[in-house]
């Protein structure tokens, strides 16, 4: 069962908490979002998930593996793919495929099965044409689908995107997005973000403010509420502030999430 | 264009071949060369021809490009011409002696690197940095087993390999940024332009190892454990044409010690 649970984590990296009580549980396969402002601790709490960090108060399991387990961490880091903010400073390798081919050499995979995941890993993001090409020398877009060929190749059940897209123009990211939408059928996606607009189509919102949760309900219950999203210094989606702005003018558009759903409202 | 080691894409056979044998090829080829002087030369430089017409990467602009080592080929002449110890002197000073023999032997040294320079210029230009950091590792892999970390080291060769071009672009940013608020002056003063740059040198240390940081995370975070257990997913190859490859080498040196006997 693909799933992640946080059981009271809390962790701080000096005197004062990043994270304070923190406690979930996620269910794939889906997608969710963990939508936050900079400094809310939601980037810890990733590295906290994949065990990159010693959790030291609270549980967290991934697949019902413990992070706290050290024998555990391999099969975690093989079933959990995380896709960084800047591609550029991950990139182990200066030419793609010796790139892409780094995590499945780690799982100690043989050859055979090594070429195969780095053709098909390619493939899945349109790179196979710049698989001998310098990383650095692809543009925003490619880099960012490098990355994620290069996490892809781990085949992971679990996809973590930490800020992954922030840094691409909407072209770009409409690209991506092409790729991952369709893995939300048999993967667990989960998006760290402080962009609301992310999370309109999540199955899950959680919502963190300060190191703690604030709210983790479905995205029409959580996003709707732009009290709650302002409360926690994130801008509420379009469709949301539209709302909002009408209602001022007593025009009632109902809850719409987005530009299609208030698009209708307008029109009935 | 070609510049001195830079990579030259190509599908030659020195291009194909195995990374492990390439350097052990090259290596062989650059022993030759060290044996060999005097009319040895002239088959070192035949030897060279060969390997480049070979590869189909043009000599002309690799020899051209050594121009920028000319102080460094000046050092060495004048190191050997007025140190080299010698009873025909025709100037003698302290511990400087200018001989017939010194300036022989500077000239030697100098033909020396400069064909080893023309050489090692032709591995970079057939092979990208990663695998001739693969060829070493798989060259060097048996000292592993007596506690050397081989193959940790090319590692971090491939890592800093790739680092390079996001560090000189992070560098650029800064010094942008410090034009912009004027703190780089613009000019020819070169001792002022220097140490304009101090200031830089924080910054760039720090994007560095905060770069460093994230890579370390994005390794662990793909399943990076060290070198144990981990797939070689090009281990050495040797088929025909490294066998041709490795005869040459072999016999260029066993020719170069027959004529380093004879000469």
């Amino acid at each position: 069962m693909l799933s992640i649970t946080a059981d009271d984590v809390s962790f701080s990296y000096g005197m004062e908490d990043v994270l304070s009580h923190v406690s979930f549980s996620i269910i794939g396969p889906g997608k969710t979002v963990i939508l936050g402002a900079n400094g809310s601790g939601k980037s810890t709490l990733m590295k906290l998930i994949d065990g990159l960090y010693p959790l030291r108060r609270g549980r967290i399991e991934v697949n019902g593996l413990s992070v706290s387990d050290s024998n555990a961490i391999p099969a975690i880091r093989a079933s959990v793919g995380i896709v960084f903010q800047d591609p550029d400073s991950q990139f182990v390798s200066p030419v793609l495929e010796e790139d892409t081919a780094f995590g499945p050499e780690n799982l100690g995979l043989d050859r055979e099965e090594v070429e195969r995941r780095v053709s098909r890993s390619l493939e899945l993001t349109g790179l196979s044409a710049f698989r001998l090409r310098v990383p650095q020398t692809l543009s925003g877009g490619e880099k960012e689908r490098a990355q994620l060929s290069g996490v892809l190749a781990l085949s992971p059940e679990v996809l973590i995107f930490d800020e992954a897209f922030s840094m691409l123009d909407s072209i770009s990211r409409r690209e991506v997005m092409g790729i991952v939408n369709p893995m939300r059928k048999d993967h667990l996606l989960v998006f760290i973000t402080h962009d609301a607009e992310e999370a309109v189509d999540a199955d899950t919102v959680i919502i963190m403010d300060k190191g703690r949760i604030i709210a983790s309900e479905n995205p029409r219950d959580t996003l709707s509420r732009s009290d709650l999203l302002r409360s926690a210094s994130i801008r509420p989606p379009f469709a949301v502030r539209m709302r909002d702005a009408l209602k001022k003018r007593g025009i009632d558009v109902g809850s719409p999430l987005t530009m299609e759903e208030l698009e209708a409202a307008l029109w009935n | 264009m070609n510049l001195l080691g830079a990579y030259n894409p190509g599908s030659s056979l020195l291009h194909r071949l195995d990374a492990g044998v390439r350097v052990i090829v090259f290596s062989l080829f650059a022993a030759s060369i060290l044996l060999l002087d005097g009319y040895g030369f002239i088959i070192s430089l035949a030897m060279l021809l060969l390997l480049y017409r070979a590869s189909g990467v043009p000599i002309l602009p690799q020899l051209r490009s050594i121009g920028r080592f000319r102080a460094f080929f000046i050092t060495v002449f004048l190191m050997n011409a007025f140190f080299q110890p010698s009873s025909d002197s025709f100037f003698s000073w302290w511990i400087i002696t200018f001989s017939w023999r010194g300036i022989a032997m500077g000239l030697r040294m100098v033909i020396s690197v400069i064909l080893m320079v023309v050489l090692s210029s032709l591995l970079t230009a057939v092979a990208t940095p990663v695998s001739i950091a693969d060829g070493l590792r798989t060259v060097l892999h048996p000292l592993s087993f007596i506690g050397i970390p081989v193959d940790q080291a090319a590692m971090i060769v491939s890592a800093a390999i790739s680092f390079i071009p996001v560090l000189a672009s992070e560098s650029e940013s800064i010094l942008l940024a410090c034009r912009s608020r004027g703190a780089v002056p613009e000019g020819k003063n070169s001792i002022a332009r220097a140490r304009s740059l101090v200031p830089l040198v924080l910054p760039v240390f720090l994007a560095a190892f905060r770069r460093a940081d994230e890579l370390s995370l994005a390794m662990e975070a793909r399943g990076y454990r060290g070198e144990k257990g981990r797939t070689r997913r090009k281990g050495m190859h040797v088929g025909k044409a490294e066998i041709i490859m490795l005869l040459s080498g072999g016999l260029m040196l066993s020719l170069s010690i027959i004529v380093k006997g004879v000469l």
